[in-house]
Formats: C-alpha cells, sequence, structure tokens
C-alpha cells in the first residue's frame, strides 16, 4: 500500500507530518485537572462544613428544657423575675376588690378557659418537637 | 507503547495523574488527529483534545481494563468530536488551509511546492467525509490501517476500500500515481 518513494504517498506524508497540538498542550491538560481536583476537594470540604453547621444547630435546638432552664437561669434573671412578682402583687392587691365579684359572676366560665388552655398548652410544643427530629440524631 | 496494564497499576496505586501523563504521551497526537479529522478547525480540535483527556482522567479511577484503553479512547473522542460539532455547527469554520501555512512554517521549499501541497490538501478538503478522515489519520503519523480502524470505529475492509477510492482519485486529479 506504500511503497516507498510512492510520490502520492510521499506527499501526502509531508501534507500533514507537521499536525499536532500547539506547544503546552500536555501543560495545559495537567492544569486543568489540577484545578478539576481543587474543586472537587473544595466542594468536598464545603459539603461536610454545611452537614456539620446543621448537625449542630439541630443538635442545639434539641437540647432538653432542663438545659435550657439551667442556660437562661441566671441571676440577672432571678431578680428580674422576682422584681416582676412584687409588681404583680402590688397592682393586684388593689385591683382584686373590684376583680373579685367580676370573677366570683363568670367563675364557670374562667375555669372552663383556664382547664382548655391547660389541656392544650402541651400540644404545640410536642409539634415543635417533632418537625425538628432528625433521623440518626436521636 | 503504553500498555494497559501499566495504566491500571498506576491508577491502582493512586497515582492517576502519572497515569494520565503516560496517556498523554502515547495518545495525545492521536486523539488531536481524531479529533481534527472530524471537526477540521484546530482550535475547537485541540479543546476537544483538551475535554478528552479530562474525561479520560475523571473516569480513570473506574477503569478496570476489560476494554482496551485505545477503544476507550477512541470512543470518547469520536463522542465528544461529534458533540462538539453539534454544539458549535453554524459558528465553526474549517480551516485547513490556515493549518497548512502552520504546517508549511520553516518550510525551506520553494514556492512551487507550498503551492502544489496547498492544492494537494484542497483535493483531499474535497474528498468525502470519510475518505478524508482515513486519509487524513493514515498519513498524519504513519497509522497502520488497522490503528485507523480502531479510530474510527470502522472494519478493516471499509478502511483499505476508503483509502483505496481516496488514492486513486486523489492521484488522478493530481497527475500522479496512485500506487
Amino acid at each position: 500500500m506504500t511503497p516507498a518513494g510512492n510520490s502520492l504517498d510521499a506527499r501526502l506524508r509531508a501534507l500533514y507530518a507537521g499536525l499536532d497540538t500547539s506547544p503546552g498542550f500536555d501543560d495545559r491538560v495537567m492544569a486543568r485537572v489540577a484545578a478539576e481536583f481543587d474543586a472537587v476537594a473544595a466542594a468536598r470540604v464545603n459539603r461536610a462544613l454545611a452537614e456539620e453547621t446543621k448537625r449542630y444547630e439541630l443538635a442545639r435546638g434539641r437540647q432538653s428544657w432542663g438545659a435550657w432552664i439551667r442556660r437562661v437561669m441566671t441571676l440577672d434573671i432571678l431578680g428580674a423575675a422576682v422584681l416582676g412578682g412584687f409588681a404583680l402583687h402590688f397592682i393586684w392587691t388593689p385591683l382584686s376588690a373590684q376583680a373579685g365579684p367580676l370573677i366570683a359572676a363568670h367563675a364557670a366560665q374562667v375555669a372552663t378557659v383556664l382547664g382548655l388552655l391547660l389541656a392544650l398548652a402541651p400540644l404545640p410544643v410536642l409539634l415543635l418537637r417533632q418537625r425538628i427530629r432528625i433521623p440518626g440524631l436521636a | 507503547m503504553l500498555k494497559d496494564g501499566e495504566v491500571i497499576q498506576l491508577v491502582g496505586a493512586n497515582r492517576r495523574d502519572e497515569a494520565l501523563a503516560e496517556i498523554l504521551r502515547a495518545y495525545r497526537r492521536k486523539v488531536f488527529g481524531l479529533a481534527y479529522s472530524f471537526v477540521r478547525n484546530r482550535e475547537t480540535a485541540e479543546d476537544v483534545a483538551q475535554e478528552v483527556f479530562i474525561k479520560v482522567w475523571r473516569a480513570l479511577a473506574a477503569y478496570d481494563g476489560r476494554a482496551a484503553l485505545s477503544t476507550w479512547i477512541y470512543t470518547i473522542t469520536r463522542n465528544t468530536s461529534l458533540s462538539a460539532l453539534r454544539d458549535r455547527r453554524g459558528g465553526l469554520q474549517t480551516e485547513d488551509d490556515a493549518v497548512l501555512a502552520e504546517v508549511q512554517e520553516g518550510d525551506t521549499g520553494s514556492a512551487e511546492m507550498a503551492a502544489e501541497r496547498a492544492f494537494l490538501l484542497r483535493l483531499v478538503g474535497q474528498l468525502p467525509d470519510k475518505q478524508r478522515q482515513v486519509v487524513l489519520l493514515f498519513y498524519m503519523q504513519d497509522q497502520s490501517l488497522e490503528e485507523v480502524a480502531a479510530m474510527l470505529a470502522m472494519p478493516l475492509g471499509t478502511v483499505k476500500t476508503l483509502l483505496h477510492r481516496a488514492r486513486v482519485q486523489l492521484a488522478a486529479v493530481a497527475g500522479v500515481p496512485a500506487t
């Protein structure tokens, strides 16, 4: 098919002999590979960070009421609560004389409303707890 | 000649970059030539070749040697080339003349020889696509017919026929003996 000295073969071979990629092609490919490797690694780190942050937020949200109370029961809060109690006491004492007969007149309705409120109070807490419960973290 | 087993060994030893460097050495020109035979534009062919090697690098970890490395690489090259052709249809200009000018850079031959080569290049450019591809790949780096058949995923007999027809046609127009 390609005997030596064949004119057409020689010309065609000469025609395409120099056809090649431009200089530095291999380096450009390796640089792209390195860049892609870095991008993949960075994406992996970001994903791990995002997952860790999410896990931390969930864990914080699932802390017990006891821990929450211990965290908020500072001396300042206790002082404010005592002050609030005294303030209520001093406001309620003069009002109770007027409010007493009113409450006595509507005792049945007041008792029913209070009973309903007490019965329904745990419901929003249960709903909130179910929403933040994630499998694998329980 | 790069052996498939060496590539698998390098990948197995977590030396994927070294494996790619070896593949680049062995296949750079073949991949570029095959891509060029499809897109007929140097810049696009280089883009395609780069894309091919990036794809090879990404998939190397999964390469288990069941298919020959060359078959795998040529398949990626053909698909990426066809994809580039589809993406750039209308905006793609072939530039065989520009390539010729580059090929002739540093050529100390006469102006007459240069004109003759340009003439021959245009003749090749006018061949039907498959014939043109076979001619380019066969003469680009003295590929064997088997290698050209593998690159284009054609039966060996078809490649022989295409090359024969192209040579006869070129010889007739150029006024030189075909064999």
